[in-house]
């Protein structure tokens, strides 16, 4: 009979094993639609929401990105300064006297996104309303691509790719990899009807469909996810248009970084436990998202604790043993010691990690396939992502429940 | 959403495919480990008959002392080195237990072994042998360390004397029960610990030079 340890692996590869075929499967039966978008049927208006706290740096290029669009029926664009206290406001007015298209609302910092967009959102005159950070900038087609999928009625939402814009630094390249697998995974999603977040950096959702769900929840440190499983709760579906593109703005710092992540974190657990009575119930919501948020969630605790189990035991190991070792004046290492004879877990986890660096490799080729941006990934920074980065996530996933369980967040 | 669940069915069908099939070759892969040591315990066991008939030999002078020691601390060196490979796959065995059985035939074989060398010392005398007593497969870091040491240090002392004296590490939790019989006899306590000339037993690792001291 095996081992605990050895049954908790496998129980760990098989569910890895299983999401990595599931993908392949969606992949492979799905891949000649990945750049599909329908024509739109009709000349939907579009209102761009941009809500801008301190955002003076990069507010101007959105709105030109925005007005430089191929989509000939923006109506308007929308920018909520809330509450800056640079100079955003400042030139916010200044784009409004320019351009007739653009209108500045003002309100009181109430500290969430969330809130300035349920401000702006009776204002918005479009069928369709299009949310995009103030620090994020969608491509010339951006909107034209995204527009189609609105022909079914049921579609609430629509999501694009989202790129990293600032790569000058090894977080910026990393995070520029992972922004690319997680375009190519939830395009994945988008064929099991199970995308679960339309990020914030841009979006267009149907105004009928923000109005019935309230809106976006303003405690949510995560805005987006929580209007994605409304949406999903109240039975629409979510679109992504992989031929879209948006690039924004990615976090400099490792400090920045961590906190985002935290912020995310903590606003998936939030809407986890909102939605949790629809836990295993009719719809992909239901039956695939929350599951697998959960399982996602457990894994990553748990797997974390038997990490760090494991490294324990290891160095009280080698600590005793060098202990022993200087008491008996004898070699703390010998060459017979190292043993490099494989086990099954060992080709398992080989096999794994050659499976998800091809997973890695499909991900940003799809992606690079028709992106502008002049960037190829190199194999190291490939690998250190492989390795090293994804593993900083668990760790964050724990720090983020402490810091839910404990009621110790804000928005960031 | 009817047309989305059966890739969901076909992804764990495949996994569970492939899953299997890894499994059977992980337990064939052991399994041939196992029958690879198998086959040379056999031939240990053989020169332990050997070994053992030699000895009923001694009587009747158609073999010396020096015949015999030279052929039972060969033999203990042939099934010490044999340990140490058996010990290597033992910790890569993650799906099945036939490694332990071999494992347990071994400790049967050295306690034979042991018992061999205290009859040649009634009728040769002046043989050294240490007996190394461990747990095997213990989940305690505190043993588990000291009997790391305990190998490391046997083994230099192996390095240093040679052939001068047998050494015979054995496991004592293997459920044997002439083995239980001698420890008792001996007044071994717990493991690790050795034994040397059956008259000294040291409990916590001690130096080359320490433990060469009891030797002749």
């Amino acid at each position: 009979m095996p081992e605990t340890l050895t049954i908790i692996y496998l129980v760990y590869m098989f569910i890895a094993l299983y999401f990595m075929v599931l993908f392949s499967l969606t992949f492979f039966q799905n891949r000649k639609d990945f750049f599909f978008y329908p024509e739109p049927i009709k000349n939907y208006s579009v209102s761009f929401l941009i809500p801008a706290f301190n955002r003076e740096q990069y507010l101007e290029a959105t709105v030109n990105n925005i007005l430089n669009s191929d989509y000939k029926n923006i109506v308007e664009i929308i920018i909520i300064d809330d509450g800056s206290t640079d100079n955003t406001l400042k030139i916010a007015r200044e784009l409004e006297r320019k351009h007739d298209k653009i209108r500045v609302l003002t309100k009181k910092n109430e500290g969430t996104k969330g809130g300035a967009l349920n401000y702006a959102i009776p204002y918005a005159k479009g069928e369709l309303v299009g949310v995009v950070d103030a620090d994020s900038y969608p491509a010339e087609n951006a909107v034209s691509t995204m527009v189609g999928f609105f022909n079914e009625e049921k579609v609430g939402a629509v999501t694009t790719v989202i790129l990293v814009k600032n790569r000058n630094n090894f977080l910026g390249q990393m995070q520029a990899i992972e922004y690319k697998v997680i375009a190519f995974t939830r395009k994945l999603l988008g064929f099991l009807d199970s995308i679960y977040v339309t990020p914030g950096p841009m979006a267009l959702y149907r105004k009928t469909a923000l109005q019935k769900i309230g809106g976006f929840d303003k405690k949510n440190m995560t805005e987006d996810i929580e209007a994605t499983w409304h949406l999903l709760h109240d039975g629409y579906d979510i679109k992504m248009s992989f031929a879209s593109r948006n690039t924004t703005s990615a976090p400099e710092t490792l400090r920045k970084w961590y906190r985002q992540r935290i912020r995310w974190n903590i606003g998936g657990y939030q809407t986890m436990v909102k939605y949790r009575k629809d836990f295993f119930k009719k719809g992909m919501l239901g039956l695939f998202i929350l599951p697998f948020f959960s399982i996602s969630l457990l894994l990553g605790v748990f797997g974390l604790g038997v990490f760090f189990y494991r490294i324990f035991t290891r160095f009280l190991t080698s600590y005793l043993s060098t202990k022993y070792s200087i008491e008996a004046q004898t070699a703390i290492l010998r060459l017979d010691n190292i043993n490099l004879n494989p086990s099954v877990l060992n080709f398992l986890g080989i096999v794994l990690f050659i499976l998800g660096m091809i997973f890695v490799y499909l991900a940003l080729r799809y992606v690079n396939l028709k992106t502008n941006l002049k960037e190829r990934e190199n194999f190291l920074g490939v690998i250190f992502y492989s390795v090293i980065y994804i593993m900083l996530r668990p760790l964050v996933l724990i720090i983020s429940l402490y810091k839910y369980l404990r009621g110790n967040y804000s928005w960031d | 959403m009817e047309s989305k669940k059966h890739v969901f069915w076909q992804a764990f069908f495949v996994t569970t495919l492939f899953f299997l099939i890894g499994f059977v070759f992980g337990i064939y892969l052991e399994q041939m480990r196992s029958d690879d040591l198998s086959a040379t315990f056999y031939q240990s066991e053989t020169s332990l008959y050997d070994s053992l008939a030699l000895g009923r030999l001694i009587g009747d002078n158609s073999t010396s002392c020096a015949e015999l020691r030279k052929a039972n601390i060969d033999f203990a060196d042939k099934i010490y080195n044999e340990a140490r490979e058996l010990e290597k796959y033992d910790e890569k065995n993650k799906l099945t237990d036939s490694i332990k059985s071999v494992h347990r035939k071994y400790d049967l074989l050295r306690t034979l072994l042991w018992m061999n060398v205290i009859d040649l010392k009634k009728r040769c005398g002046n043989i050294d042998s240490i007996v190394y007593f461990y747990s095997y497969g213990t989940d305690s870091i505190k043993i588990k360390s000291k009997q790391a040491v305990f190998s490391n240090v046997l083994g230099d002392l192996k390095e240093k004397r040679g052939n001068d004296f047998v050494l015979i590490p054995i496991a004592t939790n293997q459920d044997i029960q002439s083995l239980s019989y001698l420890l008792g006899a001996y007044n071994m306590g717990e493991s690790p610990a050795i034994l040397i000339n059956e008259k000294v037993a040291i409990y916590e690792p001690k130096t080359v030079s320490e433990i060469e001291s009891y030797l002749k």
